[in-house]
């Protein structure tokens, strides 16, 4: 069975995008334009992989859903893959080793997304 | 109501200044009055009593001042309202002063009258509005009190330059007095007049330089907002037309395929340019600063380190030369390493393949300095002064490199300016570059 993917970004071509890619790599793709109606959706469709966007409404909306993620006993093994935002600021890099223990996702990748890349990334972080 | 008006030109700190100024401005007037006693003794002018009572007042201008010294250096602190005391007392004693070496050199016959007007204007200066016409009636005070005083023979006039009095006669007095009280006020309205204005000007400066300083910043302001706002969409470009040039792989043309790939490629290009925007305001605002201890040594391995694939890819040697003292520095991490980080690519891209780039760490007393060498194309010596300028390349630069956005040193620029830094190039064309970074160590709280 295909694995499921939910992306959570507020802009919608940039989802379709994905959307496309991902689902020639063979995964079924869902989405959510914000961080709420994405939990209700990992709650109730139980993705394999959230791809969780760091800035929708507000400055640090990703950060704060991926905090209840990891939070809810039933929810909160589901691998996260962070999208941020160009440059952020001042081309501060994410370290994922170094920054875990504040920042509760698996991997993180810079917009724009290359296609190649965002499909390694979904691989590499998906549980079998 | 506040006797001083409400300009920033009238605070303890301007007060001091003056205080300073004053007492500095007395020596040379008792040095002056010295000089003046030599000269009567060369000259042969008044009685040896005479002279000794002027050494006299001399000699109490040099303890006061002293004093005053002692005083303005003793204290650490002093509120506006006492120093504008220790002004006039100043001030006051001075003028008396004055007045008696007026009396010793023969009252009204005195040239020393002349230095009156002195008192008038450095009273203007020192003091705000109305002080220049107190200090005017003081000195009238002072004068018409001793010309008074001799002429109902309280005191015996002193017959300095003449040696017997001339003006005996009272009209002949009265008419002279007129004359320099005219001259007193005279003087007094002009100083007034001349440090009123320039104290207009000055607060006038102030404000227009704040008001440039508030356009400075809402024009950062917009460019951050705009470079932010139009990051999303172009990124959002940008995956798309990556989507669609692997969906349709090998299908289309070869033509289609160069167009996609250099959309994506221009798209890279403006993503770079808004970046550079944004990092050139950074610093802008303070919530995006953060001052904290750095270990340089370890900041510069971390880069070093990080780029020599791309010098191993053009066969260059990157070397990294530190000291062994630790390198401990208080500074923003994220713009220290866009500084280091510049200059190291900008090395490795402008140097030909098998040359090479030092960066090295040296740690002064004062200062910190960080050199980044390389042994490539150099810039022209006319070229240099414009380097650091927003949007510039030079054109080796352009023939090399084609792409670039013209920002980089112009980031660098800035972020050393967040540091109180500074940088300088040193080059020869055909023969290498050598940036240094200087980084001051001073105390921050």
């Amino acid at each position: 069975m295909a694995k499921k993917v939910l992306i959570i970004d507020d802009d919608f071509d940039l989802v379709e995008a994905m959307r496309i890619t991902l689902e020639a790599a063979g995964f079924d793709v869902m989405d959510a334009q914000d961080g709420t109606r994405g939990l209700d959706m990992i709650k109730t469709e139980s993705p394999d992989l959230v791809l969780l966007d760091v800035m929708m409404s507000s400055i640090d909306e990703g950060f704060q859903v991926a905090y209840k993620i990891r939070e809810d006993e039933a929810i909160k093994d589901i691998p996260i893959v962070m999208l941020t935002a160009v440059g952020n600021q001042t081309g501060f890099q994410f370290n994922p080793g170094k920054d875990a223990d504040f920042l509760p996702v698996d991997a993180f990748l810079e917009k724009p997304v290359n296609p190649k890349k965002l499909v390694d990334v979904v691989r590499q972080n998906i549980k079998a | 109501m506040s006797v001083f008006p409400e300009t920033p030109v009238f605070n303890s700190a301007s007060m001091l200044r003056r205080d300073k100024w004053l007492i500095r401005l007395r020596w040379l007037a008792i040095l002056g009055l010295f000089a003046g006693i030599a000269f009567f003794v060369l000259l042969d002018l008044g009685s040896s009593a005479t002279i000794l009572r002027i050494a006299s007042v001399g000699l109490v201008l040099v303890l006061s001042n002293i004093l005053y010294f002692v005083f303005t250096t003793k204290a650490k602190q002093y509120s506006l309202l006492s120093l504008v005391g220790l002004l006039n007392i100043q001030m006051v004693i001075d003028l008396i002063l004055l007045t008696l070496l007026i009396y010793f050199t023969g009252s009204q016959e005195s040239p020393l009258v002349f230095f009156y007007i002195f008192h008038i204007i450095l009273a203007s200066i020192i003091f705000p509005g109305g002080f220049s016409y107190i200090y005017s009636l003081l000195v009238i005070m002072c004068y018409s009190t001793l010309l008074l005083l001799e002429q109902f023979n309280a005191v015996v006039h002193v017959a300095f330059f003449n040696a017997t009095h001339p003006l005996e006669d009272p009209g002949v007095v009265f008419v002279q007095w007129s004359i320099t009280v005219i001259t007193v006020f005279a003087a007094a309205y002009l100083a007034q007049n001349v440090t009123s204005r320039h104290r207009r000007v000055h607060a006038s400066l102030k404000i227009a330089n704040q008001k440039l300083q508030e356009v400075n910043e809402s024009k950062t302001t917009f460019f951050r907002f705009a470079s932010h706002e139009m990051k999303a969409p172009i990124a959002t470009i940008q995956s798309t037309l990556m989507v669609v040039e692997d969906v349709l792989g090998e299908q289309v043309d070869e033509r289609v395929h160069d167009m996609l790939d250099r959309a994506i490629k221009r798209t890279a290009e403006v993503i770079e340019m808004l970046k550079d925007l944004a990092d050139l305001t950074y610093g802008n605002f303070q919530e995006n600063q953060h001052f904290e201890a750095l270990d340089l040594k370890l900041i510069l391995s971390e880069l070093v380190s990080n780029n020599k694939p791309d010098s191993q890819r053009k066969n260059q040697t990157l070397t990294l030369d530190l000291p062994l003292r630790e390198c401990i520095y208080w500074g923003d991490v994220i713009a220290l390493k866009k500084v280091f980080l510049n200059l190291i690519t900008n090395a490795i891209r402008y140097t030909p393949d098998g040359g090479t780039v030092n960066v090295s760490l040296a740690n002064h007393d004062e200062y910190y300095t960080i050199d980044v060498v390389d042994t490539g194309v150099g810039i022209p010596e006319d070229e240099q002064v414009n380097i650091f300028k927003e949007f510039y390349r030079t054109n080796s630069a352009r023939a090399q490199v084609s792409d670039g956005t013209g920002l980089g040193l112009a980031i660098v620029l800035r972020m050393i300016e967040l540091h109180e830094g500074s940088i300088t190039v040193n080059s020869k064309e055909g023969e290498g570059s050598r940036f240094t970074v200087t980084l001051p160590l001073e105390e921050r709280l």
